[in-house]
């Protein structure tokens, strides 16, 4: 059984404002995938979409196997956690505790089970010690992973999350994307960050409204029509690279990560004869 | 955001650890007697027990003092009004009785969390959309405060400083705007909360861990209410002055 599987759905905004259209896409369970696209590509429509919250104004979608309609959308929603861009949107009791506590005690679990997967959720995202702090007096990263901890609490079998890093500074980000490193679960990321889509996910969708281009990111950093169609930008050290590649006429693929553009350098210029990889004098 | 929640001392609050049921129901009770009373000094003494009850709570006179002002003008408004058809005393008698049912009932929510006092309306078969609409519209409250204070501030940051007089047809415009603009807004936000509260399992009921269970001190509390009551109504009839004098 798919995780999500998509058959010709398109989506439209009671003010006729179409959002997505004619999507037909499937998610394995347990893979990864990373949404990308321009503003107003649809990527937060289609992550609502897939959390249940939306019907689709045609075409069908499935979750977990279970049918999107109105009636079925409940049932659907108990697989799926989003995570919210702004975490104002979605912390909403008067402690830490209680606010990550929310969902497993809708979901009707024993006052033991909560305590366990409250004080689980707790320690997986870092935030031990936060149990009686306010919300609103938490800083954004603090919020981001209180928000988190509120998904992990209710272990959905997928992931949905809305630009995860947005406005974290560089420490934020780095712990949230070592929290999602660790989950198992399927993870579906919209984000315009390609270095934390790089990282975390093996699968990409280009949205702009359609699918664009659906598969890995290798392929994807080598269609310049896809990119400059998606208006992508690709990590500072990936342009370097490729300008590097262009000056000095070599030909490789543009690197993902640091540490494949260190692999081409190595393998291209500082370390013949040199494993060190340091320059010599 | 600088604005102040109702709750926000309920924590420390002396009266916080008491079954919320009782206290809700015990206020209920005292605000109707309270509603009902003819005569002066029946107020006065209720009003003695709700500032008595105001000095052990813990909350911070400024708190409750903020959140009385905001009931002042509808008291004020209605105090003058007997003013104006009847005479001093009934608006004195108004004035009052008004000013005791508005402490008390303020006593109770700043007593107590306010997702607690939603749980005990409901315990009393407060039709749930009655609380749905209680709960989200605080919550929106808020978010509606934050919203026009942002939106202040980004006019503030673009030189805008308000008009020069009552007639500034431009300053009228823009807080017309603003205006509008803040309930778009708030519109939006309200719909990803309501979006958020239903990707984890919310279905409409508020459930908590707490099994609220009455207590002895809970019987102490409601004894105090009873005998506040019935002092108030031996003040009414005039039993409390004739046992006094004689």
């Amino acid at each position: 059984m798919d995780a999500f599987e998509l058959s010709d759905v398109s989506y439209h905004y009671a003010d006729g404002r179409c959002a997505i259209e004619n999507m037909s896409f499937s998610i394995q369970p347990g893979e990864r995938v990373a949404l990308v696209g321009p503003n107003g590509a649809g990527k937060s429509t289609l992550l609502h979409l897939l959390a249940g919250l939306f019907v689709p104004t045609k075409g069908e979608a499935r979750i977990m196997g279970v049918l999107l309609t109105k009636k079925e959308a409940p049932k659907a929603r108990r697989h799926v956690g989003l995570l919210f861009q702004d975490p104002d949107d979605q912390i909403f009791m008067p402690t830490v505790w209680e606010d990550v506590a929310f969902g497993p005690i809708n979901y009707g679990y024993s006052e033991e089970e909560v305590r366990r997967r409250v004080g689980e959720a707790m320690a997986m995202t870092g935030i031990q010690g936060f149990e009686e702090r306010v919300p609103h007096h938490l800083s954004l990263g603090e919020k981001k992973r209180v928000a988190m901890a509120g998904l992990l609490a209710i272990s959905p079998d997928i992931l949905l999350l809305d630009e995860p890093t947005a406005n974290l500074d560089p420490q934020g980000r780095s712990d949230l994307v070592n929290v999602l490193e660790q989950r198992k679960e399927t993870v579906v990321i919209a984000t315009h960050d390609l270095a934390v889509a790089f990282h975390l996910a093996k699968r990409v969708l280009v949205l702009k409204k359609s699918i664009l281009y659906d598969g890995d990111f290798a392929g994807l950093v080598e269609d310049e029509m896809v990119l400059r169609e998606a208006r992508l930008e690709l990590p500072s050290f990936s342009r370097l690279m490729q300008a590097w590649a262009k000056d000095t006429g070599k030909s490789f693929s543009p690197p993902l990560t640091v540490q494949e553009a260190l692999e081409v350098l190595r393998n291209n210029y500082c370390c013949r004869g040199n494993p060190e990889g340091r320059h010599e004098h | 955001m600088s604005h102040t929640e109702i709750d926000m001392f309920a924590r420390r609050s002396f009266l916080y650890s008491f079954d919320p049921r009782v206290k809700l129901l015990c206020t209920i009770i005292f605000v109707v007697i309270v509603a009902v009373l003819r005569t002066l000094e029946a107020v006065i003494v209720a009003g003695i027990f709700i500032l008595l009850l105001a000095a052990v709570s813990r909350v911070p006179v400024k708190h409750l003092a903020y959140n009385f002002a905001l009931a002042l003008p509808f008291i004020v408004f209605a105090a003058l009004t007997m003013l104006l058809t009847k005479s001093w005393e009934n608006s004195l008698l108004i004035g009052l009785r008004i000013s005791v049912c508005v402490l008390a009932l303020l006593l109770l929510v700043t007593t107590t969390p306010f997702f607690k006092t939603l749980q005990a309306l409901r315990y009393f078969r407060i039709p749930r959309i009655i609380s749905n609409l209680l709960l989200f519209t605080y919550r929106f409250i808020f978010l509606l405060l934050d919203e026009a204070e942002r939106m202040s501030m980004a006019r503030k940051a673009r030189g805008f400083t308000g008009g020069r007089n009552l007639l500034d047809k431009r300053a009228f415009q823009t807080i017309a705007a603003t205006i509008g603009m803040t309930f778009v807004r708030s519109n939006v936000r309200a719909t990803n909360i309501y979006d958020a509260l239903l990707s984890r399992g919310y279905n409409g009921e508020m459930r908590t861990l707490d099994r609220p269970k009455v207590k002895a001190r809970d019987a102490a509390l409601a004894l105090s209410f009873t005998v506040a009551s019935l002092l108030v109504i031996s003040s009414e009839l005039g039993v409390l002055g004739w046992t006094l004098s004689s």
